[in-house]
């Protein structure tokens, strides 16, 4: 797996701390919560990194910070690659509900503004059909599909712009488990297909270990570990590891 | 239209949806045709009973209640469709700026509306019409301008929800703009919540005029519409002609019972 990790960096985070203000009485008392702490790593073009923590490790905010949905933060977050995309966990929020998928994946085509009408729908047709649907799901809201299928076409919606980096938080947790497996593979094949690098969350060290080349450890905002998958699982260092590494279950190395 | 029905599949929905549309079109008709001239006074009709040929009977000129009562209820109509169009439109653009920019400039057009709404509207309405002067544009401005704040409010809470979801995100990180956002992404989902209040805000201004023209701050004198025939007949409930008052205040009543049913029928849904 190593071969595929090249030197070109896609992203680069460095030093990247933020907290929350959360207001804990009426009277306007504040606190800050810290939730990410120093955080700095590198990812490379065509590398599947993942990022696992437990819930509430402060996963999602990095996301938000990386895709620029944060008002605030210290450090510096560097994209080298245009229009980088998202899956999100929750299919159910992630589509517009008042639109149809076909709606859906032409919107960002339409704002690209650079194909016709024609070319659009062609586009729409070919990218439904990578991820496993047909034509037929054009005019579908969705509230007529499932949680598999509502996955499939955020990953429609996140590839038809050809971005070539994914953040993709948490895309299976919310799937059953066999779907699980068939969206994992969905987003190998398209990773080789499109060459793609992904910073892939999950709070199952399982579920990274069947698509990542590279994992990151965070605890509490903090980045406590960073290794190759394979090495992660051997030889977990950091306690918190090992006690992720054996939450995991993993068949391979039990 | 037909998704209308498959999503309300309620009683409330179709009794609120018969009764209106029945209400529609004889005010419809109204406008083209009625069995007689509303205004044409015949002098050997004067004050009759229901009957067939008159059947809402007369009043003491021999004037065709029925007729009267078609044309009243279009104009009645029309004003609260003006009122709502004005009043939804305002309250959907400042709802929908407050939801989606929150911040200062939310706390400022919302601190407005609580200004509009923390005046007792009625007095409110009567001090505007009494610069003003009566007659049908200045009741339409006066309960647009009262009606505006409960639109905005419905819309700028929807808004700040939907603002919050992943596919608002999504379509920021598209580069999708502000506007097209707020139009073509976030309207759409808060049509639930902003049919309904259409509905309820007919009901309202259908009340609202009738209340005001009973009052005489309504349409001037020459000018028909339910309010003011509402207040013509309360003269002659005691002398004998007293189905003027009872059918006048039917038609009222049937129109605001269709449009709160509808309301009433378009809510059930997206509660449960
Ligand atoms: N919008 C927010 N306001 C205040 N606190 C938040 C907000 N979002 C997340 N948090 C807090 O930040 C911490 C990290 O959350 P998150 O990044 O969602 O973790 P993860 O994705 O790893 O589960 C949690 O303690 C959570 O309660
Ligand atoms: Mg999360």
């Amino acid at each position: 797996m190593a071969e595929t990790v090249q030197k070109n960096k896609i992203l680069e985070v460095r030093n990247v701390s933020t907290s929350y203000t959360i207001r804990h009485s009426a009277l306007g008392g504040k606190k800050l919560q810290h939730v990410l702490h120093d955080v700095s790593f590198d990812l490379y073009e065509g590398e599947a990194l993942g990022l696992v923590g437990e819930s509430g490790s402060g996963k999602t905010t990095l996301a938000r910070a990386i895709l620029g949905f944060l008002p605030s933060y210290e450090g510096t977050i560097t994209h080298y690659s245009k229009r980088p995309q998202v899956i999100f966990q929750d299919p159910y929020t992630a589509l517009n509900p008042a639109r149809t998928v076909g709606w859906i994946l032409e919107e960002p085509l339409r704002v690209y503004g650079k194909y016709d009408g024609a070319e659009r729908k062609r586009r729409i047709i070919d990218m439904l059909e990578q991820v496993g649907l047909s034509e037929e799901y054009l005019n579908r809201r969705p509230s007529e599909l499932s949680g598999g299928q509502r996955q499939r076409v955020s990953i429609a919606a996140a590839l038809i712009v050809r971005p070539r980096f994914i953040v993709a938080d948490e895309p299976v947790s919310a799937l059953d488990v066999t779907i699980q497996a068939q969206i994992l593979q969905l987003l190998a094949d398209m990773r080789e297909k499109f060459g793609l690098s992904y910073l892939f969350i999950s709070h199952d060290l399982n579920v990274v270990y069947q698509l990542c080349d590279r994992v990151i450890v965070m605890r509490k905002g903090v980045i406590v570990e960073e290794g190759g998958i394979d090495t992660i699982f051997a030889a977990p260092q950091h306690p918190y590891t090992r006690e992720l590494v054996e939450a995991s279950d993993n068949p391979k190395i039990l | 239209m037909k998704k209308l029905f498959e999503k309300h599949n309620n009683w409330f929905f179709r009794a609120g949806f018969v009764i209106t549309a029945f209400m529609l079109l004889m005010i419809l008709i109204g406008q083209f045709w009625t069995p007689y001239e509303p205004s044409a006074m015949d002098a050997s009709a004067k004050g009759l009973a229901p009957s067939l040929s008159h059947l809402f009977g007369t009043d003491k000129f021999g004037r065709d209640i029925f007729s009267r009562v078609m044309e009243g209820a279009g104009s009645t109509l029309l004003i609260a469709f003006f009122v709502v169009l004005i009043g939804a439109s305002a309250g959907v653009l400042i709802g929908a700026v407050t939801g989606y920019c929150g911040g200062i400039v939310d706390e400022i057009l919302m601190r407005i509306c609580d200004g509009i709404t923390a005046f007792p509207s009625v007095m409110l309405a009567l001090i505007i019409i009494a610069v003003l002067g009566p007659g049908k544009w200045n009741v339409i401005w006066v309960l647009a301008i009262l009606f505006i704040p409960s639109f905005a409010r419905v819309v700028r809470t929807e808004f700040s929800r939907i603002k919050k979801q992943n596919y608002i995100s999504l379509a920021k990180l598209q580069g999708v703009g502000p506007l097209r956002i707020i139009i073509r992404h976030m309207l759409p989902n808060a049509f639930p919540v902003l049919l309904p209040a259409i509905s309820i805000g007919f009901n309202n201004a259908v009340l609202a005029e009738a209340s005001m023209s009973f009052l005489g701050v309504g349409v001037s004198v020459n000018e028909v519409s339910l309010g003011r025939m509402l207040n013509d007949s309360q003269n002659y409930i005691l002398r004998g002609l007293p189905w003027y008052a009872l059918f006048v205040g039917l038609t009222i009543a049937l129109l605001i019972l269709g449009f709160s049913l509808l309301g009433e029928g378009l809510q059930k849904n997206n509660e449960g």
